[in-house]
Parts: C-alpha cells; sequence; structure tokens
C-alpha cells in the first residue's frame, strides 16, 4: 500500500536534470510535505509520482509495481494529482467540474450513478464548498476555486493523493482548513503528499517533511527535524531565522531582510 | 442538480430528436410547390408514381438528407475542435483541411483548361474515364478529399513536437496550410477563364444542390463512422477542457485522443466539403447554442450538437430555397447571415472568449 520512488532521475531537456537520484516513500495514514524554493523540482517530483513523466533512470512503483504496469484508469483510481495551476476552458459550473473527478469510474456514456452523486456531494460537503454548487467555476474567487480543485481530486477517491500547492490563493483560515482537511485524509488511511511554500503551515501539520533543493531531496524526517538553522539555510539563503513558536512550541521560521537591502540606501 | 445523470441525458436527447424529426419530415413538403402529406399517402396508397411523388423523393429528400447530415457532422466537428484547440472561436475549416478540401475541388474544375493548356493530347480522354468515380465518390470529390488528406497529412506532420501532437503547433499550422490553398485558389481563378471563374465561385460559397440520392449517399460512409468515434470521445475531451496534466492524470491518454479528434474530425470535414463545398458558420454556430442550452458537459453537448447542427442546416436550407423562389440562394449566404451576427454577439458579450 506505499507509493515509493527510487533513485530517480530525470531531465525536461539536454540541461540539468530536475530530478537527481531521489529516493522518497508516501505512507498510507501519513501526511507528507514537500517543500523547497522555487525551481527546486517538486512539480516534477509530484508529475513523477502520478506517473506522468518517464523516468529512464530508477523506478516508481506502487505496491511494489512499476506504475507502467497499471492501466491508466486503474492508476487514476490509486493514485489522483492536482497540478499546479488548474484552469477550465468552458463554463462549467463547480459541481460539474467536482463531478468529473469521477471519470476513472465511468463506464459507456458516462452518466453519474447513485454512488457517484454521493462521492461527489460529500466531497464538496468536506472542502465546505455546497453553497458554491450551481455557480460557474470563473465566477469564483482565487480561493474558493482552489477549494473545487481539491474537491475535485477528492471525488476521485484514491489513496494516494498528490497536491501542488493547493492552499497557494487561500487566506490563513482556509489555508489552515484545507491542511486540516488533508490530514484528517490521511488518517482515514489515505498516503498524502502536498507542496506548500508556508513552511510553518506545512510543520505544524504534515507528519513528515521533504525538503528539496535543485532536483535533490537534502533533508528528510519529522517537522522538528527538517525544520533547523542548519538545514534550511543553505537552501533558502542565508536570511531565515528559526525560532520556538510561543502559542505551539513547535519551530518558527522567520525570514529577515536581505541584508543588502536594509544597509544599501534607497534611490 | 445540472450533473449529467442517465435521466438528463435522455430527456435532452429525446427533444432534440424529436426536433429532428419533425424538421426533417416537413422540410421537404416546403418549397417552390408545396407538398401535402395528405395527398402523398394517397397517392402512394394507390400505388401511382405520381410527380409529387418523384419530387419528394428524388429532389427534396436527399437534399435534405445531405443537409442534415453535412451540418450534423460540421456542428460536431467543431465542437470537438473547439475542445481539443481548448478554443471557443474554432470551426471544422480552422484546421485548414476544408481549405485543401476546397483546392482540390478547384483544381478539378480546372483540369480540363489546364490539359488544354499543357496539350496533353490523351489527357481529355483521361479525365472522361475518371470522372464517374469510384463507388459511391465521383472524380470530383475524389480529387477533394484527395488534395484534403494530403493537407491533413501535411498538418499532422508539422504539428509534432517530441513525440506529441502540440495544439499550438496545430492550430498555427492548420491556419497557414488554409492561407496557402486559398492563395493557391485564387492563382488558379486568376488563370480560368470567367466561365470557370463564375462556377468555381458558386462552388467555394457552398450549397446542397444534389440530384438524386448518389452525393448524398457518398458522404455516409466516411461521416457516420468518423462521427461515432468523435461522439465516443466525449467523456475524456470533458477531462482535457481541465488542463492536459489533470486529464493525464485522471487517466486520459491525451496525445492518442488529441490524434482521434483531429483525425476524425478531418475525415468528417473532408467527406462533407467535397459534396456541399465550404458551407460557412454551422461549425461555429451550432455548438455554441447548444452549449447555452445544455451546458458544457462533452457527452451531452456531442450528440446535441450532431442533432441541432443538422436541424440549422436543414432551416437555413429550406430559408436559402424558398426565400427567394424560383431563384435559389446559396445556403452558406443564409447561414453567415444567421451565423455572422451571432458571432459578433458573441465577441460583445463575451469578452472572456481568449
Ligand atoms: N515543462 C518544463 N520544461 C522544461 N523545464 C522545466 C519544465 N518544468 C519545469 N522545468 C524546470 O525544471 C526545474 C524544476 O521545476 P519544478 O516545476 O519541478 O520546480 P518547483 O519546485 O515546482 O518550483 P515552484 O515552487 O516554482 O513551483 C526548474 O529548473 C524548471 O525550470
Ligand atoms: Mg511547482
Amino acid at each position: 500500500m506505499t507509493l515509493r520512488a527510487d533513485k530517480i532521475t530525470f531531465a525536461y531537456g539536454p540541461t540539468r536534470p530536475a530530478l537527481r537520484q531521489v529516493t522518497i516513500a508516501m505512507r498510507p495514514g501519513e501526511l507528507l510535505g514537500v517543500i523547497g524554493p522555487n525551481g527546486s523540482g517538486k512539480s516534477t517530483l509530484l508529475r513523477a509520482l502520478a506517473g506522468l513523466i518517464a523516468c529512464p533512470d530508477g523506478c516508481v512503483c506502487l505496491d511494489d509495481a512499476p506504475l507502467v504496469s497499471f492501466g491508466r484508469k486503474a492508476l487514476a483510481r490509486r493514485i489522483a494529482f492536482l497540478p499546479q495551476n488548474t484552469e477550465a476552458a468552458f463554463e462549467f459550473t463547480c459541481e460539474e467540474i467536482v463531478a468529473l473527478g469521477r471519470f476513472p469510474y465511468l463506464g459507456g456514456l458516462g452518466f453519474l450513478g447513485g454512488e457517484d452523486l454521493a462521492v461527489v456531494r460529500r466531497c464538496m460537503e468536506q472542502t465546505d464548498t455546497l453553497s458554491l454548487a450551481g455557480r460557474p467555476l470563473g465566477s469564483l474567487s482565487g480561493g474558493e476555486r482552489q477549494r473545487i480543485w481539491i474537491a475535485s481530486i477528492l471525488a476521485q477517491s484514491a489513496d494516494h493523493l498528490l497536491l501542488d500547492e493547493p492552499t497557494s490563493a487561500l487566506d490563513i483560515q482556509h489555508q489552515a482548513e484545507v491542511f486540516a482537511l488533508l490530514q484528517t485524509v490521511s488518517r482515514q488511511g489515505n498516503a498524502v503528499a502536498v507542496v506548500a511554500h508556508d513552511l510553518n503551515l506545512a510543520a505544524q501539520f504534515c507528519d513528515r517533511l521533504a525538503l528539496m533543493s535543485v532536483g535533490k531531496i537534502v533533508c528528510e524526517g519529522t517537522p522538528d527535524e527538517v525544520m533547523r538553522l542548519t538545514n534550511l539555510a543553505p537552501v533558502y539563503g542565508g536570511n531565515v531565522a528559526v525560532a520556538t513558536n510561543p502559542v505551539t512550541g513547535g519551530p518558527l521560521v522567520v525570514v529577515l531582510a536581505a541584508e543588502r537591502l536594509t544597509t544599501e540606501p534607497l534611490p | 442538480m445540472t450533473l449529467l445523470t442517465r435521466k438528463r441525458f435522455y430527456v435532452w436527447l429525446g427533444l432534440y430528436g424529436m426536433v429532428a424529426g419533425v424538421v426533417v419530415c416537413v422540410a421537404p413538403l416546403i418549397g417552390s410547390e408545396t407538398l401535402e402529406w395528405g395527398r402523398l399517402w394517397t397517392e402512394w396508397g394507390r400505388g401511382e408514381w405520381s410527380r409529387d411523388l418523384d419530387i419528394l423523393f428524388a429532389l427534396r429528400a436527399p437534399r435534405v438528407v445531405l443537409a442534415f447530415l453535412a451540418g450534423a457532422g460540421l456542428a460536431l466537428t467543431g465542437a470537438v475542435f473547439q475542445a481539443l484547440l481548448q478554443n471557443p472561436l474554432a470551426t471544422p475549416y480552422t484546421l485548414g483541411v476544408a481549405g485543401g478540401g476546397s483546392l482540390g475541388a478547384v483544381f478539378w474544375l480546372y483540369l480540363p483548361a489546364l490539359v488544354a493548356r499543357v496539350g496533353w493530347g490523351r489527357g481529355q480522354e483521361w479525365l472522361e474515364s475518371v470522372r464517374d468515380g469510384w463507388g459511391p465518390f465521383n472524380g470530383f470529390q475524389m480529387c477533394s478529399m484527395l488534395f484534403s488528406a494530403a493537407v491533413a497529412w501535411a498538418i499532422y506532420r508539422f504539428s509534432r513536437r517530441g513525440g506529441a501532437l502540440s495544439t499550438a503547433a496545430l492550430l498555427l499550422s492548420g491556419v497557414t496550410l488554409s492561407l496557402i490553398c486559398s492563395a493557391a485558389i485564387m492563382l488558379i481563378m486568376y488563370l480560368s477563364d470567367p466561365n470557370d471563374v463564375m462556377r468555381i465561385t458558386v462552388w467555394l460559397m457552398g450549397g446542397l444542390d444534389v440530384t438524386g440520392w448518389r452525393g448524398t449517399l457518398s458522404v455516409l460512409p466516411v461521416l457516420i463512422p468518423a462521427s461515432l468515434v468523435l461522439l465516443a470521445q466525449a467523456k475524456a475531451l470533458d477531462q482535457i477542457a481541465l488542463g492536459e496534466e489533470l486529464a493525464a492524470g485522471r487517466g486520459v491518454a491525451v496525445d492518442r485522443l488529441r490524434r482521434v479528434c483531429f483525425f476524425g474530425g478531418s475525415l468528417v470535414t473532408a467527406s462533407v466539403v467535397a459534396v456541399t463545398g465550404p458551407i460557412g458558420f454551422v461549425g461555429l454556430m451550432a455548438p455554441h447554442i447548444v452549449r447555452r442550452l445544455t451546458g458544457p458537459d462533452h457527452r451531452l453537448l456531442l450528440p446535441c450538437a450532431f442533432l441541432g447542427g443538422g436541424v440549422f442546416l436543414v432551416t437555413c436550407d429550406t430559408i436559402a430555397r424558398t426565400a427567394f423562389s424560383p431563384a435559389e440562394l446559396p445556403v452558406g449566404v443564409i447561414t453567415a447571415m444567421l451565423g455572422g451576427p451571432f458571432f459578433l454577439y458573441l465577441l460583445i458579450r463575451r469578452p472572456d472568449l481568449r
């Protein structure tokens, strides 16, 4: 019941590879946070785990069988993937978008059965989007849209969820709600991996963190193990500081203004 | 709930089917001479082959059926291409196949003059021998479809990027080849004598004036299988509207889908254009109107666009036949007169269109 990547290397072109010898495993019941600076290969890693890119070296395996040995739809019933920037052409309503998540289960002409409708409804309840059901997606705010996309991924009923920055447009309340939701989903026995740029939130909710830099996982472990200055400073640059969060007692990452900006007078 | 349940699907499809049935049954009765079902019935019952029945079966019915098939095929292809290119302004002609078909047809009309010009002695004989064509297709149609096929193959070759079909390249190469074909048509028209220019111009307007069943039947063997293949892609087209990556993650074979849609749509377009010429606006308008009524879900949109497009073109053709009776307007004029303003309305009312 695990999805694991074993020493995978991947390059988009003849340039330097976006993933280099990456090994990572997702476990059922666990929320895994993937963090790292822009361009460090987080999205590429998720694509590889979803089976969307073929890695010539190494192997991505689900239950010890390589992903390529699964049929497309069979794989989609096990692994759900939410890409980083998702938009819809045409004026679909919110509930239609969520219902499209049922694709891997539809046969024949593709009608939704009673069970499909129940799943759609439950996923919209979970993401607090039921009140948006009939509205066109284009008329929603950025954060409301992201919650719809999360609902549509949940509707895929896969036991492995890969979400690429699902909280990038959310307010602090909804950010926390999404993380709490992902935590709940993982507690139900699913393996969930989420990419996030908010290190504090990731540390607060995730069971395990993987810190990426230039195509490698440089550090992996519990939030307390990863959120140390010795790990973060080389990856994010020298101007981060790690303190103890006075409220939760967990680690608190603070970014200080870059030195250059503070010493040079404004023009 | 706007979700696609079995009930919703069959209610909408039944509605469209009924409208289509009524329109197809009534349209052949209207014309320069109005026919009446009652009289036709009694004449049929008496077992005599009257003039009315002759008008109905030999003249009007093949034309109405052709109009329905052409409208249906073009509207279906339009809806599929709009989803494939993620562009609401796409039409069956956007990808240049119709340009190739038109060039082929125009080239055929110019062939006798060309043969005479180069002085190929046995040329006229050879032309006579292929004029009747093969199977349901006459020489004219075969020439048109041959050019369509060549253009489709060229577009396909130009649009492969690293083994996968790129929609951006598809659009660009399609539009470019379309322009090249129009330039070639212009050249031929420039070289032709005025009589031929007239024939070419009339053909390029598009028209449904067939006599007898051969033209109508020749559309079937290509259009029906290709349409069925396109209809079968509906579920996957919904997913691709959410972006390539998400669709792939859901289990859609994105590249295969694009190839199937491109070639399926090209086949439908080529088979229609070879008989009717490039009738405009059906492929743009019908999908948009149907989308307004039934929503963007392709599982419902595609079959409804098929039926709706047929109804639209039969209606336009009936207007074209009767508005200035006994004179006949080119049907392309009517579709454009209805379609053009609608297109502008879309542009004004929907600034979000890309
Ligand atoms: N489609 C692509 N074609 C070519 N290079 C790409 C492509 N996608 C990503 N890359 C490159 O691969 C590297 C890793 O990109 P990736 O998208 O995985 O980063 P990321 O960690 O998700 O960054 P971000 O936080 O900005 O989303 C980058 O150097 C990027 O420029
Ligand atoms: Mg990314």
